[in-house]
């Protein structure tokens, strides 16, 4: 569940976003990483999501080193949920065959459960698009259950809670401990306290990783 | 219909001008064919045909020539400049909305609607407004010219007209149904750009993609079936349309025959009535298509309405 990071460097086009930044994460050590809009942060994540391929230098997580690898081990949420137009179970499973008792552990652990029962579909219910016929909370949580539902030892938090009021944001905030219990968590944020929490801290800043806590 | 009228009422002087253009352009029509029923009936009494009718005649035939001339470039102009305030008052619509309206916007349904919805209302502004008005025009000259002609005559022969036109509006109406659910299906067909351009890291992450083609190929076959749909009751239902639109004719030649041997007019009137058939249950055999593609037309308007300004 570690996460090693090497010499890693990543530019879009001539503009330079990581520079050789080089990080070690213990499995089941939590990371915060603040910096300022467009410091990089989401393309650090990206990077470490396998979404992207570094340019120079390397990351390995939990052993893989390509990134086909690194997205198995991987669950991320990220600022706008990003359903899909179907049910909330298809949401959840993402077409992969899991268990009905194990989507109702993943709704359970979201805090959702409460919620599904009382919608005359449950699980199938059409979530809309782009999430339409659900608020921000809901949907913020089916996309945690979906992370959930993915069992991945690294979980991967971009803002996961930068659009949700603060009445919303509690609910999500209990799922999103559910989801990172026993986990190696990497949280990026523009804000400080909301990396409450977290083992190290450090701030993005020209590219480079700099130890801010 | 609402933006099909502010459309109209915007450029309200080219329109009236192509409609001039065309009442002018099917008189001449008219008067060509008299000239052809005298000729005839001059030529059926063993006569020669005057001179100077001849020149009348060549007169007829290249004001004819010059009137179509200018209907044609007059509604295509028009028709261009109706599309351009269309696009205009979409692109205007379009730059109106605040950040958060446009997020809500989804990309793929906005591309459909400019390529499909918009280039569908182009090509019917551009190929069928005109035409449809100028078969209205060319119905309504023509069959009171004829009412003026011989009443027995052509009530008669354009009888089974009223119901073919009961019959169409009917169908209309079924075809326009089917069309809109054909083109909701085009639109959430064209939505799956936008959702692998938008949710392309989750579907990446969680392996989503046999979920998406899955939801892709429902829509796809949703969208085939509604099209195949609207083709099939189109067919079929013009087809109908087409063999009923046979018996004006029909009983054109027996009544029209009747009255030329018994003398009551002459072959040169029927000439007129042969002839001139074409513009009024001709005009009826066409119209279950012309119905059915403004329909259409109306539909895709009333889709992009709230989008344009």
């Amino acid at each position: 569940m570690s996460i090693h990071i090497e010499n890693l460097s990543y530019a879009f086009g001539d503009r330079q976003i990581i520079r050789d930044i080089s990080l070690h994460i213990e499995a089941g050590e939590r990371i915060g990483i603040i910096g300022a809009s467009g410091s990089g942060k989401s393309t650090l994540m990206k990077l470490m999501a396998g979404l992207y391929s570094p340019q120079s230098g390397f990351i390995e997580v939990c052993g893989a080193k390509r990134p086909e690898e690194i997205r198995k081990n991987v669950a991320m949420v990220m600022q706008n949920p990003m359903l899909f137009p179907a049910s909330i179970k298809e949401n959840i499973t993402c077409g992969h065959p899991v268990s009905d008792e194990l989507i109702w552990q993943a709704c359970e652990a979201a805090r959702l459960t409460e919620w599904i029962a009382s919608l005359p579909q449950k699980l199938d219910s059409f979530v809309g698009e782009r999430g339409s016929k659900v608020s921000g909370g809901q949907a913020q949580r089916i996309a945690i259950a979906r992370a959930i539902a993915k069992a991945a030892p690294v979980i991967l938090l971009d803002e996961a809670t930068s659009a949700l009021d603060a009445d919303t944001a509690g609910a999500v905030l209990a799922a999103l401990e559910s989801l990172t219990k026993g986990k190696t968590v990497i949280s990026i944020s523009h804000r400080l306290e909301t990396l409450t929490g977290c083992n190290r801290i450090y701030q993005l800043e020209g590219g480079k990783l700099v130890v801010y806590i | 219909m609402t933006l099909l009228k502010k459309l109209l009422h915007k450029r309200i002087g080219l329109v009236l001008l192509s409609l001039v253009f065309s009442i002018t352009n099917v008189a001449v029509s008219l008067w060509w064919n008299s000239q052809v029923s005298i000729i005839i009936n001059i030529i059926n009494e063993g006569n020669n045909v005057p001179g100077n009718l001849i020149i009348k005649s060549l007169i007829t035939v290249l004001a004819g020539m010059a009137a179509a001339y200018i209907t044609a470039l007059c509604s295509s102009w028009t028709a261009e400049t109706l599309m351009h305030e269309l696009r205009m008052g979409y692109a205007r619509h379009l730059t109106a909305l605040s950040l958060a309206e446009i997020e809500e916007l989804n990309a793929g349904r906005q591309l459909s609607m400019l390529q499909n919805e918009l280039g569908d209302i182009s090509d019917f502004l551009r190929s069928n407004l005109f035409m449809i008005a100028d078969d209205i025009i060319r119905f309504a000259v023509t069959l009171s010219w004829m009412l003026w002609l011989n009443p027995g005559l052509t009530l008669l022969a354009n009888l089974p007209t009223v119901i073919l036109v009961c019959y169409t509006t009917l169908t209309s109406r079924i075809i326009s149904k089917t069309a809109i659910k054909s083109q909701e299906a085009n639109g959430q067909m064209n939505a799956f750009a936008d959702i692998l351009i938008t949710l392309f890291p989750i579907i990446k992450l969680f392996e989503a993609n046999s979920l998406i083609k899955e939801k892709y190929n429902l829509a796809l076959e949703k969208w085939e079936k509604a099209n195949i749909l609207e083709e099939r009751k189109r067919a079929t239902l013009m087809s109908l349309a087409a063999w009923m639109s046979c018996f004006p004719l029909l009983l054109l030649f027996m009544a029209g025959g009747m009255q030329v041997i018994k003398g009551q007019i002459t072959i040169g009137s029927l000439y007129i009535f042969i002839n001139l058939s074409g513009n009024v249950s001709g005009i009826m055999n066409n119209m279950p298509g012309r119905i059915a593609l403004f329909r259409r037309f109306a539909a895709n308007l009333k889709r992009i309405e709230s989008f344009v300004s």
